[in-house]
């Protein structure tokens, strides 16, 4: 379980979150939508602690990451996989050592080994035999997708997917959005998924919270979500201009 | 009106004081990390291996050529400057202490900076940036272990190693300059260099390479983990990098050769 409490965080003197609090429970799937710049990115870098609150706690399955050592916060983030938005490929390695990675470093598993399981995380994002690509040669939605392989490798309990499917063509992106959904009922992976993509969200989630000024102002099932009269999250899901949203 | 002046100035100085001490702090805690972060050695072991052959690859070429050319200048400038009253065997001597306490280390420290110093900030600030640093850290890879160590403990190995190098092609550059044009012997140029040749020298310039290898890796590895702002911010850091550690190098130059040839 993921527990963020009264987190507050500014960068020099924007206030990115003023007494933020969440809890994410085992198995769920939490789709976090909100504005572009809100602190979605951020929110994900402080449950893996790449970024420390400025007051407030987050722990992991009762752990608070920021009470922890430098070692001890290596093997809570043994439990993630983290889907950055940029893709963040090792541009000086080929996709199968992209994915391969954490195998390498984490596993005593031999080579053959480690490239039947690329192999298998590929195919499941629709890269097969893609191996042998070099980063640079890669699409767009090619380089997400090796992102999405190499976070799940490890197959670890929890996922964090930062818009996992912006930038795919709508047949790859529902394909992304069934393993998302696939990976949780098959594994009971607890996934975390930052996305604009509204009809995604109702897909995957089992849950649905948006981020506004600092705070999770509505959090809830797609049916609650839809039925929600709640009047920034209606904007937000209808796409209009006109509303209470500060759009500055 | 003066009084606002020197406010302001002593506010400036305050201000500058503050940030060196800020950045100084900010370097030693950067190089507790990196050795903190030291583990699985077998891994270890192949990343510096593969960074030695990169440092190697990257630098060779430029060392021996430009020290070939110091070899040349210091043997003609001997040669001349001598004006034919100091006799042919000091010639050798002139150019293998120069070589051994100075141009050696010196000008492989300043290569290296200029060439693996400055591809360290770029690369690494480029994966800085590309958030590909978080990456490993969010994989539960440290990246001090990963990127930091390998290219620190590289540099300090390949240094000394280089200096070498440089030393040998610019005494033998000279060594050909001074027989094939200068009509002095074999035996003479050989002679004059066994009888000045004192294994403290050698081993203190190896000593600088050490610690220059030190300032090339430490300002390539944290210029570049500290870059932001995109491409611009690359292309700050390799600047930082390399300005940095030559100003480092210059000035580290100067105390060790105080230290060690009193
Ligand atoms: N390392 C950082 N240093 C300073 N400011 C930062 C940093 N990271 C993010 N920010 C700022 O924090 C705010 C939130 O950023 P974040 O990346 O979380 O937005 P986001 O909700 O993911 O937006 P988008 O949907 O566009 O990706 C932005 O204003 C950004 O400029
Ligand atoms: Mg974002």
């Amino acid at each position: 379980m993921i527990s963020i409490k009264n987190l507050y965080k500014k960068f020099d003197s924007k206030i990115i979150y003023e007494d933020l609090s969440i809890d994410i429970e085992e198995g769920e799937k939490l789709v976090i939508i909100g504005q572009s710049g809100v602190g979605k990115s951020v929110l994900l870098k402080h449950i893996v602690g790449l970024i420390k609150p400025d007051s407030g706690t987050v722990s992991i399955d009762g752990t608070d990451l920021g009470k922890i050592g430098v070692s001890a916060l290596f093997r809570q983030r043994k439990k993630f996989g983290f889907v950055f938005q940029g893709g963040a490929l090792f541009d000086s390695m080929s996709v199968a050592e992209n994915v391969a990675l954490p195998l390498r470093e984490h596993t005593k598993m031999t080579f053959t080994g480690a490239m039947e399981k690329v192999s298998e995380k590929l195919e499941m994002v629709g890269l097969k035999g893609c191996e042998n690509l070099e980063t640079a040669e890669l699409s767009g939605g090619m380089r997400k997708r090796v992102a999405i392989a190499r976070a799940i490798i490890m197959e670890p309990a929890y996922i964090l997917y930062d818009e996992p499917t912006t930038g795919l063509d709508p047949i790859l992106a529902e394909h992304i959005n069934e393993l998302i959904v696939d990976l949780n009922a098959r594994l009971n992976i607890t996934s975390i998924v930052v996305t604009h993509d509204i009809s995604s969200a109702y897909t995957i989630a089992s849950r649905i919270a948006m981020l506004y000024q600092g705070k999770i102002i509505h959090s809830g099932s797609p049916q609650d979500t839809k039925k929600s009269n709640n009047p920034y999250l209606l904007q937000f899901l209808q796409g209009k201009s006109e509303g209470p949203i500060d759009t500055n | 009106m003066v009084k606002s002046v020197i406010d302001k100035f002593y506010y400036l100085i305050r201000n500058r004081i503050k940030n060196v001490i800020l950045l100084v702090n900010s370097i030693f805690l950067f190089i507790i990390e990196m050795f903190k972060s030291f583990e699985k050695p077998k891994i270890l072991l192949k990343l510096t291996i593969e960074q030695m052959y990169l440092t190697g690859n990257q630098s060779l070429p430029i060392i021996i050529v430009s020290s070939a050319a110091i070899g040349l200048v210091t043997t003609f400038q001997a040669k001349f400057q001598g004006r034919g009253i100091i006799p042919d065997i000091y010639i050798s001597t002139a150019l293998v202490k120069a070589t051994l306490e100075e141009l050696g280390p010196l000008l492989t420290g300043l290569m290296l900076s200029g060439r693996v110093g400055a591809a360290m900030a770029a690369e690494l600030g480029t994966m800085k940036v590309t958030e590909q640093i978080d990456a490993l850290s969010a994989m539960a890879i440290n990246p001090f272990r990963f990127l930091v160590l390998p290219r620190f403990l590289a540099v300090i190995i390949m240094a000394p190693i280089l200096t070498v190098i440089s030393e040998a092609s610019a005494i033998f550059s000279g060594y050909l300059l001074a027989t094939l044009s200068m009509n002095i012997l074999h035996e003479t140029f050989m002679k004059g260099m066994r009888f000045s040749f004192m294994p403290i020298e050698l081993f203190g310039g190896l000593i600088k390479a050490v610690i220059f290898g030190i300032i090339i890796s430490i300002a390539g590895t944290y210029t570049g983990f500290h870059a932001d702002g995109g491409a611009k911010g690359v292309g700050q850091a390799t600047t930082k990098a390399v300005v940095s550690a030559s100003v480092l190098i210059l000035i580290a130059d100067y105390l060790v050769a105080r230290l060690v040839f009193r």
